[in-house]
């Protein structure tokens, strides 16, 4: 049994493949449990979370002598999903490129809703979304969005759906309060500017998690 | 280049993305002209010395005059960096607005794209004629970005340019998200007419410094008249009849000699073409400072340009509007008048002493003393000012006074506020101290962030 503390950047699928385990598998023992119960979403951990690692157990296959034993592995390599609007409506059919940093150069075109869907390889961090040819340059931070309900999730979430204008940095100021209200109102929910389950909720559902 | 997204690895993410245009107009003389074989480039001061500050009234009049087309400069020698030539930058005064220019393009708006334009435009002409060009311009930049919605940002008089253009183009009013207004002159300002009397005055209207620019404008009465009879637009920045000055006391009053009793007048646009000057601007026909019979005919259609103007304009203003304003600077309020004598009989003439030493003697003076015991000093029986008197107090930018600039929210003076004013309720915000004065005041620290938060506040709201 080991353990993993996680840092910006990583989630479940990157620590797993380190470990050499499946991620679903991986969030499924039951020493991982009470984090499971805290995070929900093996997709979305907090860094300084804890994972624990039990040591792979082996397992005996019988294989006949003189026959060939073919193991498969069923991995499946893991996609970026993102979803671009302009404004409330969907950028279908929209022609993009996508850079990784190991040097990987992806193009397509988003789907009539708007999706942009490429595996993607676990080592990737960074991703630099290329639209309109050029002229719009995003630079996506892979792995770098946060829990719903903690202050940097929040951040990432609103700036992302166009409530927040500010860095991802986690400060509760007047800035993302602000912030808040303003996707409260939008929400019809009670505009407070407190960061609460009802509005974390709110978020998880406009932005898909 | 916008903030860097957060995204999660697995599952799903959105990414709204928006492109709002931020259109900026400028005030009067604030766009740079080329105006036939001269330019009004405030950026070159060698040209503005050569053409414009030592030419005489009727050569800056002719200059002016809307006979010649003027065309916005869209190429710069100057400091406009070149890649921000098609934004426009170059068609407008580096040295006003360059600094704010810069400020707002380096604001980031999370996944909204925010490109800045500056919309020069041909200062001279009706302020309704500018608003129709910058419309086209903005029906040009919205499609240059393939964007539905643009904010615009004024200053001064392009106040009334855009007040103009969003009341005419309703098309175009339904795609403004926002609309600021930075030290706008909704009815007018005091040192307009008070420099008809006046001319640009060292003092009031600024030291040795501004020496050049006074030129310009014309230091005398005859010259601001002739120059500005040909100038439509700039006109428009006539004292409105809804003007008040602070309490809503008028703005005008008016002493005679001979019944010495202040009098308060009523302004109406009636009042400037009033055959005794003051309240009327122009003087009569035969008398020593009347403009030519021609100038005078322009001077009175350019009056009625402005309360057509004005009278069509009204207090209309755009659903979604919020305005600046700078206060707390010695600002023309109004003015008053302590007129001669009529008649040359109240008049003594002092015989001046001295010039001995082989100097030049001293002019003569006047001296007149009036029926409630005050006594007044004339270099010149006829005085082309009329005794006029300055009203000036610190409730102003230092050229609009704040009742003017607060008009389209009469009472509302919010302090500036980052991140924790309702803007649907707070629409006008007042800034003080040197950095207000209405030149500067677009760069001024607290009305950049002012602006700024009313940016966050349309992208992220609910205009959206």
């Amino acid at each position: 049994m080991s353990t993993h503390k996680v840092r910006q950047g990583e989630c479940l699928e990157t620590i797993a493949a380190q470990h050499g385990w499946l991620a679903p598998a991986l969030w499924d023992q039951p020493e991982n449990e009470a984090l499971k119960q805290q995070r929900k979403d093996m997709h979305c951990l907090l860094p300084g979370d804890v994972v624990q690692v039990p040591t792979r157990r082996p397992r005996d296959e019988p294989v006949p002598t003189d026959g060939v034993g073919r193991f498969q592995l069923k991995v499946e390599l893991p996609k970026l999903r993102v979803r671009l609007l302009e404004d409330t409506e969907p950028r279908g059919g929209e022609a993009y490129k996508l850079e990784y940093d190991d040097g990987q150069v992806l193009e397509g075109s988003t789907d009539g809703d708007g999706w942009v869907e490429q595996p993607l390889p676990v080592g990737v961090r960074k991703a630099v979304l290329l639209l309109k040819e050029g002229v719009e340059r995003y630079e996506l931070v892979v792995g770098g969005l946060d829990p719903a309900d903690t202050p940097t999730g929040a951040q990432g979430r609103m700036s992302n759906l166009g409530y927040y204008f500010g860095k991802v940095d986690g400060v509760v100021g007047p800035m993302m309060q602000a912030a808040l209200k303003r996707f409260q109102r939008a929400k019809g929910l009670e505009a407070s500017g407190e960061l609460d389950e009802a509005t974390a909720d709110a978020l998880r559902g406009d932005y898909g998690g | 280049m916008n903030e860097p997204v957060p995204v999660r690895r697995v599952g799903d993410n959105t990414l709204r993305t928006l492109t709002v245009p931020v259109v900026f107009v400028p005030g009067v003389m604030g766009s740079r002209l080329e105006l036939g074989d001269v330019r009004w480039d405030p950026d070159s001061p060698m040209h503005m010395l050569r053409h414009w500050v030592v030419a005489s009234a009727e050569t800056t009049r002719r200059q002016l005059s809307l006979a010649t087309d003027g065309r916005v400069m869209d190429t710069a020698d100057d400091d406009v960096p070149p890649d921000r030539l098609p934004r426009g930058w170059g068609g407008v005064a580096w040295g006003f607005y360059g600094q704010f220019l810069q400020y707002l393009e380096a604001q980031r708006f999370g996944s909204v794209t925010t490109p800045v334009y500056a919309v020069g435009y041909d200062w001279r002409q009706d302020n309704r004629t500018s608003g129709r060009a910058v419309a086209t311009r903005i029906g040009e930049i919205l499609q240059e970005q393939n964007a539905k919605r643009f904010i615009l940002v004024s200053h001064s008089m392009g106040g009334l340019v855009t007040r103009a253009m969003l009341k005419q183009d309703a098309g175009l009013a339904a795609k403004a998200m926002g609309v600021v207004h930075i030290a706008q002159p909704a009815l007018g300002a005091a040192v307009f007419y008070r420099r008809m009397f006046t001319g640009a005055r060292a003092g009031p209207d600024g030291g040795l410094k501004a020496a050049p620019f006074r030129n310009i404008l014309g230091t005398s009465r005859a010259s601001f008249q002739t120059i500005l009879s040909a100038v439509p637009g700039a006109m428009q920045l006539m004292v409105t009849p809804q003007y008040r000055d602070t309490g809503g006391k008028a703005w005008m009053s008016i002493t005679p000699f001979e019944a010495p009793a202040r009098r308060e007048v009523e302004v109406g646009w009636g009042t400037y073409l009033e055959a005794d000057s003051p309240p009327g601007i122009l003087a009569a026909q035969g008398q020593r400072h009347a403009l030519s019979p021609a100038r005078d005919q322009d001077m009175r259609a350019r009056i009625e340009d402005a309360r057509s103007f004005h009278e069509w304009l009204g207090a209309y203003k755009h659903d979604n509007t919020w305005a600046i304003y700078g206060d707390g600077l010695e600002t023309d309020m109004g003015v008053g008048f302590e007129l001669p004598p009529r008649s040359s009989h109240d008049l003594r003439l002092m015989m001046p002493f001295g010039g001995g030493f082989g100097g030049p003697p001293p002019p003569p003076t006047y001296v007149a003393e009036r029926s409630d015991g005050k006594r007044f000093v004339y270099s010149d029986p006829d005085p082309a000012d009329r005794g006029l008197v300055l009203v000036r107090r610190a409730e102003g930018d230092g050229t609009v006074p704040a009742p003017s600039a607060q008009a389209l929210f009469p009472g509302q003076a919010h302090a500036v506020a980052e991140h924790v004013t309702d803007y649907e309720e707070k629409r006008q915000f007042r800034v003080t101290g040197g950095g207000a004065v209405h030149d500067a005041i677009c760069h001024h620290p607290e009305c950049e962030r002012c602006l700024v938060d009313i940016m966050r506040h349309v992208l992220g709201g609910p205009t959206r």
